[in-house]
């Protein structure tokens, strides 16, 4: 069982990643948390530590954006880090080098094409 | 002792008198002339008759008879001549007609001092006197009556005629008494001297040149009452000039000034004796043409319009233009000059006066046009000045769209994912109800069908999401329409806070803030012209990210940049809310815990282009418009609170 967290300021994410991972929750194969600002993230990850093994975050949020999320995980937690994996519209090169340099494990652009993500986490959570 | 020597004596020394007054009124006159010869002729009868009335020595009274000759032969020529003039027969100014009446008289006087003639004898009678005895048989003694009779009535009657024609009162007058005078006492003259000697009649002795007198009394009445014979240029002057406002002098043939009238005197600060008798050309500065002209006066009758320069003997000189006329007496002989005319220094100010004023207008004319076509030039400044505003409101309004482009690409995006995601999410389902249905599992089936409801739902909702954001991107580009629509202010800020937010964010990647919205459920629609207070929702949003971006950067330790976006429904009873907002309307609120405004700059943010963004950001135009908007075009309010280094809020007040 891997549990994802999302984090996405957008409430139909949700409504979206459990439709199309729904073999997959049904299953049992992975479970899914949302959170929908970077301060829920890291109260939920607080609470639940090493839990959650595999961090899916969009970039552009009020408040705490996704950057700063990801340097929140990758340094303020005890290694090892769970994986982090950006998802945003904004697919330019500055952002992208960012993530990269705050230890970003992947960078995806929205719109999200799911079977690629399906792939890259069978391939990250195995 | 007899009455009639005193009587003569007293009778000598008034007819002298008399002449000498009246020659001494006017020597030039002829009037006066012969009224003196008259006198003198007089004077001299009663002089004589002294001797005469008295003495009883044959020898000396014949002797002192013959000279009264001058008197009783002479006088009716000098009677009738008198009348002539008094009647103002203009013949008798000719010498000739002096022979024709005085030639008798004169041929009397010689008889009178070479023969016997009239009084051939004396004798004593009552009163002491002695009495005449007159030839009165002779021819000479008839001639003599009938050419005294003849010329002394002659005179008369002629003056009668005149006076009845004359409707001058005062000649009226003055002939009656002469009239009257004359017959009455020619009557007693002819009583005394003609008729008493023929009839023999001893009552009193010929003391006609005594009778005479009164004669010469009556005269000297109508002198002083009717100042005859005193009618010279001086007091026909004075009646007539007294009071004339013009300069006026009289001079004499010889240039003296005679008289000069009141205003006169004023001019010239001169006292009469001061003046007359001066010469005149002495008063100007131009002498010679002044006597030139004096001096043909006599030839040629008038000068007018002479311009000269007159001499205050205490103070400027002073131009004036004199007239010059001849001044002739009733025979035409020239008694002197009048000369008239007014000071022109007024005239000549007034000249010059007009001519400055003429030079005056003429500048103002000049700077008129001057004027006009500066105003020209203005207005067509003004003209590319507000072309220039047009354009910048628009590059204002280009600039706030292309901010919200990022936003809107974003803000579109966004939704268009989820249809995308949606509908693929669909069909796979569909494939799997497929598979639950061939394998049978109705429930698995149905939850999936259930499932797929739900996504074609949130396909709708995202679409028309994506639709209306659309559609206001749309109305705020093509600008004002002006119309009024009835709006949602909550669902307008909320879209604009997100369209803002993004749109900063897509310009300043590191930036980030929590936004916080608190609308008022209970807010009714209002009418609002969407674009234009969506515009500046936009623009007080942006204000507030700008502020809490530039605080951020001061690197505060537990800094968290917020920005507050705030609706509310007033009504009636809310306190502390004026002006026009009146009883109903809506507050927005933007606030931020941003830098704040200081207050030195607190009042010019509202100015157009005012900013305190570095160059090449920004028009400064966003809060003057914002301004415009909410108070022109809303009849609302825009406030602003802030505390320096703390933060700003605005307040919107749009009424019902």
């Amino acid at each position: 069982m891997s549990k994802i967290l999302v984090v996405d300021d957008e409430r139909d994410i949700q409504t979206l990643f459990l439709q199309r991972f729904r073999k997959e929750i049904k299953s049992g194969d992975m479970d899914f948390s949302f959170a929908f600002s970077g301060d829920e993230a890291l109260q939920f990850l607080q609470g639940h530590k090493q839990e959650a093994v595999l961090i899916l975050s969009d970039i552009n949020m009020p408040g705490m954006s996704g950057l700063e999320l990801l340097s929140h995980i990758k340094c303020d937690f005890e290694p090892p880090a769970p994986v982090v994996m950006m998802i945003t519209a904004y697919g330019d090169s500055e952002n992208y080098r960012r993530a990269m340099e705050l230890g970003a494990d992947d960078f995806l652009t929205k719109p999200l094409d799911f079977n690629i993500l399906k792939e890259k986490l069978k391939g990250k959570l195995s | 002792m007899n009455i009639y020597t005193p009587l003569s004596f007293f009778a000598f020394l008034l007819c002298m008198y008399m002449g000498i007054y009246v020659i001494r009124l006017n020597s030039k006159t002829l009037i006066n002339r012969v009224f003196l010869g008259l006198s003198l002729s007089m004077a001299i009868w009663n002089f004589a008759y002294i001797f005469i009335y008295p003495d009883l020595d044959k020898s000396h009274v014949f002797f002192w008879y013959k000279i009264t000759a001058f008197g009783w032969a002479i006088f009716p020529a000098f009677i009738l001549h008198f009348f002539l003039l008094l009647a103002q027969k203009e013949q008798f100014r000719k010498f000739r007609w002096w022979i024709l009446v005085y030639l008798p008289g004169i041929i009397f006087t010689i008889r009178a001092m070479t023969g016997g003639f009239l009084a051939v004898d004396f004798e004593p009678g009552p009163g002491h006197a002695l009495y005449e005895i007159q030839d009165t048989k002779t021819i000479w003694y008839n001639l003599y009556v009938v050419y005294l009779w003849i010329y002394v009535f002659s005179g008369v009657l002629l003056f009668a005629a005149y006076s009845r024609k004359t409707t001058v009162k005062k000649i009226k007058s003055q002939s009656r008494i002469f009239l009257v005078a004359v017959f009455v006492l020619f009557v007693v003259i002819s009583t005394t001297n003609l008729v008493f000697p023929l009839l023999n009649i001893k009552v009193v002795p010929a003391i006609g040149n005594i009778i005479l007198i009164f004669w010469m009394l009556t005269i000297w009445y109508a002198i002083v009452k009717y100042k005859l014979m005193a009618f010279t240029i001086e007091s026909a002057a004075n009646e007539l000039i007294a009071e004339m406002n013009e300069l006026l002098f009289f001079v004499d043939t010889d240039g003296r000034i005679i008289k000069v009238n009141n205003f006169t005197e004023l001019s010239l600060e001169l006292n009469p004796p001061e003046i007359i008798n001066s010469n005149f050309s002495g008063l100007v500065m131009e002498h010679e043409k002044v006597r030139e002209i004096l001096g043909n006066i006599g030839q040629t009758g008038h000068w007018p319009d002479v311009t000269l320069t007159m001499k205050k003997p205490q103070g400027k000189d002073f131009p004036v233009v004199l007239s010059f006329s001849g001044i002739r007496d009733k025979l035409g002989d020239l008694l002197g000059t009048l000369i008239v005319g007014h000071d022109i220094t007024l005239t000549i100010q007034l000249q010059q006066e007009i001519e400055f004023r003429r030079k005056a207008e003429q500048k103002i004319q000049q700077q008129n046009e001057v004027l006009t076509m500066q105003k020209k030039e203005l207005e067509n400044t003004l003209e590319d000045l507000k072309n220039t505003q047009t354009q910048l409101i628009q590059a204002e309004k280009m600039a706030s769209l292309g901010e919200l482009t990022a936003g809107i690409a974003h803000e579109i995006q966004n939704p268009l994912n989820f249809v995308t995601n949606f509908s693929e999410i669909g069909i796979d389902l569909l494939q799997e109800l497929n598979e639950e249905l061939e394998k049978g599992d109705v429930a698995e089936a149905t939850a999936i069908a259930d499932d797929l409801k739900q996504n074609l739902g949130k396909i709708i909702q995202h679409g028309k999401r994506a639709d209306s954001i659309i559609k206001s991107m749309l109305q705020h580009s093509r600008g004002a329409s002006g119309i009024k629509l009835p709006t949602d202010i909550n669902t307008l800020c909320d879209e604009f806070f997100r369209l803002a937010y993004h749109g900063f964010r897509a310009r300043d990647k590191s930036f980030n803030a929590t936004l916080l919205t608190e609308f008022d459920p209970s807010i009714e629609k209002i009418n609002v012209v969407s674009q234009d207070i969506g515009r500046v929702v936009l623009n007080l949003i942006n204000n507030a990210f700008h502020a809490v971006n530039d605080r951020k950067k001061l690197n505060e330790p537990g800094y968290a940049p917020t920005v507050w976006v705030s609706t509310k429904q007033l009504s009636q009873t809310d306190e502390g809310q004026k002006g026009p907002v009146g009883p109903v309307g809506i507050e927005i609120r933007v606030k931020d815990n941003g830098t704040g405004i200081p207050q030195e700059i607190l009042d010019k943010i509202f100015q157009p282009f005012f900013t305190t963004k570095p160059m090449g950001e920004g028009t400064g135009l966003g809060l003057s418009l914002s301004y415009e908007i909410v108070t022109k075009g809303h009849g609302g309010e825009l406030k602003v609170e802030t505390e320096a280094g703390k933060g700003t809020t605005f307040i919107v007040l749009l009424p019902v």
